[in-house]
């Protein structure tokens, strides 16, 4: 009896080691998802680098001449482009530079209160993340009349005479309230449930030890949290770096446009009716999405020393607790 | 696994590219003598049996429906013969729809366009649009072109060819409060001079507690009833706002060529870098922020800014006196007073002018001049094309030029046909009486001339107007702002040349 | 002490709830606003602008939400002869459920693959698949629409949903989550016999939950509200094709008589609401699989 499980056993072993199996595992468990990738974002992606190195006739999507690094050429060195496209390459920068912090502090500050439980927190959860749910559009809409010049709700209740969308700086301000308003929904879920998931014992740990709340968040808290932390960081940044729909929504009225649009919303102005810029306007999309890779490296270096960082200080309170 | 779905892809989409813009119609291949599809009875006159075309048109709203009856008109008369069936999509939707349709679907694109005859040039660039001429003779449809307010047929004469047939043409108009001006002793402005004496006069008798008003109001006041305008808030007369549509898509432009400007020039670049532009937008600046210099001492508008429709509630209200508006909603502001001053005159306490003569000092022939915007039908090149469908097109345009009549004309569509807006059924219309005669004579309004780079002209002019009206930019002078935009305007020309 | 700590608590919870009242109070406000808003006359609007609700009861009006069902007079062919809002919520519907209902399976499936199958090159492979997350889709959108074509998916309700099949982020998200389950009750599973198929299906899935729910209602709402992307692919086909999202759009876009603000407000609303009974639901869900997984550990 002992000796057929030992058998077994070890059949099983070396059937789960052997390499054919194992590819065949894998294949099964990735292969619909490296189909999907393929297809819906290899495929289209790799045309769009394709385009970045062409010329269009403006007739059809169709590239009707490959023109090598022209476009990107022309990026750099043609003025209007290069001003227009760098412009809003700054402006995404500074605003995501301001918004990105606020969209992970916010909602961690809120996730943390709502982790105190106190009495009717599901329903303040279920309130937090509600205008998140909606259509832009629709929340877009709603900002834009509440905030009108002369017969919005918010200038009338306040007695302001302030023109929201039509000063640069207040209608980033309104972007921005509209980013936090309608955006922090994601990252307050995934933090909530990421302190959800903390170890329960570790608190009560750091409570017998005698810790503080400021060192038990310190200690405890976020290192329990920093997954989602990261995740969190990565692609509010990331999406942020596209910023486009709140711009379109609220500001495409503001009479300085050079100061308002985003780098996907000059993009996205070449993409709108003769294909002529399409070969720049992929160029302008790869040198973007160059950026963001550039900096979300900074931003995996950073934080992967910071876990580092972490590392000692669990090992230095275990060492503490040991004493 | 990723690879090899890859090749195939890859290699479908090149045998795609390859062959994707053959097989349509070239525009060149019209041949006089060809009869291609076409059934011809005994008498020699073509036969329509049951030709179905489709039409996408960029009219919503009331306009659609006031078109769709027109065009029910048609189908009636021309049962088992021609049918039109119409799609209306908004302005906003229609680029994006003939972008994808034409480019992947051209076996559903539309037989006809009914759009902004400006657009032609650039349709006609991608290879959208046949010429029109040659299917009327075809037909035998008459066509005589002298019939045609020139600029409304020019915007669609591309290369001599004719793209387009032009419909109608509209503009905005301004809405005046009869009631307030008689009352408090004004006549009915002609001119910018008159207007100002007014819009200047009003603000110093409410100062002086003199000025009578009445409309909507949340005093507890009625309606009707007349009172004083408050000494509080400053009067301000007309008001206009850069975020308002009728600002950007016409009162601008029209302050332009009302001083003399050119638009676009002979090679189909933009001109409106020029003195007489920067004369015009200075003079609807000072409408809001006057200055020493200023014609105007006291401003016609307080600044709305980036708000839109913004004469709307204070001419209600009496709080102004005249407003912009598109002409297409004039029959509702008529249902509005009828229904706000309904014991006193109702819609009778408002009339219309068109904005001829009214961002000018000067007095000369491009002073009476109005930008407006024209509707053209035009024909788009199919998959496979039909003789008998090119002609039946043209019996549709026929109708419509000359068929749409008094309804069409009362949402400010004014006829693209000369003799139509100069016939006696035409004149003998109420509502002429009433108020389409004051909104000019076709002939008064001048379009975009046709050019390719229509987007960036259209664009970077209305970015300059904006700016102008806006009160960030006050530090700058007009004509800086003019050359900076026209500047941006010219590189993307360029870029793409 | 113990009481000390007790009273403390009690303190916290205190603080919290009004902190958390008053951020709750401002996240909703504007929504609120927006919703007495579509009842509210446009003469209201502008003679009361500063009053947050309607300013008496004549001011309530229905107008926008008849405009926006009776809307008959722009289409003349008796067969077509209303906005079909209904085929719209049926078809966003069909377009979000089947989306990310498809993609959190294929999804997973990845995941599991990511975290439990140690295959050679695993973390470069994933790598590279965050990698791409920072490249802009708006360099795609042409050539997936070319893509669409060429799988006969434009004007079909597929082309709305499989671009999004061969997203990163859930698979991201999901791994995330699935990281946080200890490798030993796997390789437990494993030593029992249980086939990679069982240890996904029967432990990881039911662990995994919490992360699910999150990744499958952030699918539904970005498929439900997705406008662009519907206008390219059903935009230009029959009306009875469109999503609610885009049909709505539409309807708010070409009403532009001044009147408009009750009914904009008004379509806003509707297009608030199907998404809004969707998240009453998957809202009590998400807490209990969030708890779920919780208790587990």
């Amino acid at each position: 009896m002992k000796e057929v499980t030992l058998r077994e056993f070890a059949t099983r072993e070396e059937r789960r080691k052997s390499s054919l199996f194992k590819a065949f595992s894998v294949g099964g468990f990735l292969g619909p998802y490296a189909i999907c990738f393929a297809l819906f974002f290899v495929f289209p992606l790799v045309f769009g680098v394709v385009m970045a190195l062409c010329s269009f006739d403006g007739k059809t999507m169709f590239p009707s001449e490959f023109v090598g690094f022209a476009n990107f050429e022309a990026v750099f060195t043609n003025p209007v482009l290069a001003k227009d496209f760098w412009g809003s390459v700054w402006n995404t920068l500074r605003f995501a530079l301001i918004i990105v912090p606020l969209s992970i502090l916010l909602p961690l500050g809120l996730a943390l209160l709502i982790n105190i439980k106190p009495p009717g927190y599901k329903f303040f959860r279920a309130c937090i993340y509600l205008p998140g749910i909606f259509p832009l559009t629709a929340t877009g809409l709603i900002l834009l009349k509440m905030f009108d010049y002369h017969y919005g709700f918010f200038n009338a209740f306040f007695g302001l005479t302030l023109d929201w969308f039509g000063e640069t700086w207040s209608a980033w301000l309104l972007i921005g309230y509209f980013c936090l308003w309608c955006g922090i929904g994601g990252n307050f879920i995934i933090l909530c449930a990421g302190l959800e998931n903390v170890d329960k014992s570790l608190y009560e740990a750091a409570d017998v030890d005698g810790c503080g709340a400021f060192s038990r968040f310190l200690h405890v808290t976020l290192p329990g949290i920093k997954d989602q932390l990261f995740l969190c960081l990565f692609t509010t940044f990331i999406g942020y770096m596209n910023l486009y729909g709140q711009v379109y929504i609220l500001a495409s009225n503001t009479p300085d446009q050079d100061a308002m649009k985003s780098a996907i919303y000059r993009i996205q102005d070449m993409l709108l009716g003769s294909s002529k810029g399409y070969g720049y306007a992929a160029a302008m999309g790869i040198c973007l999405g160059i950026i963001i890779i550039f900096i979300s490296v900074i931003e995996l270096i950073v934080t992967k020393e910071r876990k580092g960082g972490h590392a000692h200080e669990e090992r230095f309170v275990s060492w503490q607790k040991s004493r | 696994m990723e690879k090899k779905k890859l090749i195939p892809l890859l290699a479908l989409a090149a045998v795609l590219s390859s062959c994707g813009p053959t097989g349509t119609t070239t525009e060149s291949s019209f041949d006089p003598l060809d009869e291609g599809d076409l059934v011809r009875d005994e008498a020699g006159n073509i036969v329509y049996d049951g030709v179905e075309l489709k039409m996408w048109s960029v009219t919503t709203g009331d306009d659609a429906s006031t078109q769709d009856a027109i065009i029910a008109g048609f189908n009636d008369l021309y049962e088992g013969q021609i049918h039109v069936t119409t799609t209306h999509t908004s302005r906003y939707d229609l680029e994006t729809l003939l972008n994808t349709t034409m480019q992947f679907d051209r076996p559903n694109a539309p037989d006809l366009l009914f759009n902004h005859g400006s657009r032609a040039a650039e349709y006609r660039e991608r290879g959208w649009l046949l010429p029109v001429e040659n299917y009327f003779g075809k037909a035998e449809t008459p066509l005589d072109k002298d019939d045609f307010v020139p600029s409304l047929l020019n915007a669609v004469t591309l290369d001599g060819s004719l793209y387009g047939l032009p419909m109608d043409v509209h503009s905005a108009m301004v809405v005046m409060r009869v009631d307030i001006l008689e009352k408090n002793g004004y006549e009915i402005p002609t001119n910018y001079e008159e207007l100002v004496a007014i819009c200047d006069d009003a603000p110093k008798k409410a100062a002086n507690n003199q000025l009578w008003i009445r409309g909507e109001n949340s005093e507890g006041y009625a309606a009707d009833e007349w009172r004083l305008a408050s000494t509080a808030s400053p009067y301000a007369a007309f008001p206009i706002s850069y975020g308002d549509m009728w600002v950007h898509e016409f009162v601008g432009y029209t302050a332009a060529v009302q001083n003399g400007a050119t638009l676009v020039d002979e090679e189909g670049m933009p001109a409106w870098n020029s003195d007489e532009t920067a004369k015009g937008l200075q003079l609807l600046r000072d409408w809001i922020f006057p200055s020493a210099t200023s014609y105007n001492k006291s401003a016609l508008s307080l600044d709305y800014g980036s708000s839109y429709d913004v004469g709307n509630a204070p001419l209600l209200a009496g709080t102004a006196m005249f407003k912009l508006q598109g002409p297409w909603a004039y029959m509702n502001e008529m249902a509005d007073f009828d229904r706000l001053l309904r014991n006193d005159g109702g819609a009778d306490n408002i009339t219309t002018r068109s904005l001829s003569g009214l961002f000018t000092r000067d007095d000369s022939e491009a002073s009476s001049l109005i930008k407006g915007e024209g509707h053209a039908i035009m024909m788009m090149a199919p998959e496979k094309f039909s003789l008998t469908k090119a002609c039946a097109a043209t019996v549709f345009m026929d109708y419509m030029a000359y068929y749409s009549g008094i309804e069409w004309a009362k949402r400010g569509h004014l006829p693209a046909a000369i003799s139509v807006s100069n016939s006696s059924a035409f004149k003998a219309d109420p509502a002429y009486e009433e108020y389409i005669q004051y909104w000019g004579q076709p002939e008064d309004y001048v379009v975009v001339p046709p050019t390719v780079n229509y987007t960036y002209i259209d664009t970077y002019f209305k970015n300059a107007l904006q700016q102008t009206l806006s009160s960030s930019y006050q530090n700058q002078t007009v004509k800086a702002i003019l050359e900076d935009q026209y500047e941006d305007c010219v590189s993307y020309i360029e870029l793409y040349a | 002490m113990k009481n000390g700590l007790f009273r403390g608590k009690r303190a916290a919870k205190a603080l919290a709830f009004v902190a958390l009242l008053l951020v709750s109070a401002l996240m909703l406000l504007p929504i609120v606003w927006g919703v007495f808003g579509s009842f509210r006359d446009y003469n209201d609007f502008s003679l009361y602008p500063g009053s947050f609700f309607p300013s008496d009861f004549d001011a309530f009006t229905l107008d926008g939400y008849i405009a926006l069902f009776s809307k008959t007079e722009y289409i003349p062919n008796a067969a077509n002869d209303w906005y079909p809002i209904w085929n719209w919520l049926l078809n966003s519907l069909i377009v979000s459920l089947r989306g990310s209902l498809l993609y959190l399976l294929v999804a997973s499936l990845a995941a599991y693959a990511f975290v439990f199958l140690d295959f050679k090159y695993s973390d470069k492979i994933f790598v590279f698949l965050i990698a791409t997350m920072t490249i802009p889709g708006v360099i795609s959108t042409a050539p997936q629409l070319l893509n669409m074509n060429l799988l006969g998916f434009y004007k079909n309700l597929m082309g709305l949903i499989a671009p999004s099949m061969g997203g990163v982020y859930g698979v991201f998200l999901i791994r995330q989550f699935f990281l946080g389950i200890p490798k030993d009750l796997i390789e437990n599973a494993r030593m029992d016999g249980a086939s990679n198929f069982k240890i996904y299906w029967k432990i990881v899935l039911p662990l995994g939950k919490s992360a699910l729910f999150v990744q499958g209602l952030f699918g539904f709402m970005g498929a439900w509200n997705d406008v662009q992307w519907a206008q390219l692919i059903v935009g230009s086909a029959d009306r009875s094709l469109w999503t609610l999202a885009y049909g709505l759009k539409v309807i708010s876009d070409n009403s532009e008589a001044y009147e408009s603000i009750t009914l904009s407000l008004a379509s806003a609303v509707i297009a608030m609401i199907p998404i809004f009974i969707v998240y009453l639901v998957a809202q009590r869900s998400i807490i209990e699989g969030v708890a779920h997984a919780g208790v587990k550990r």
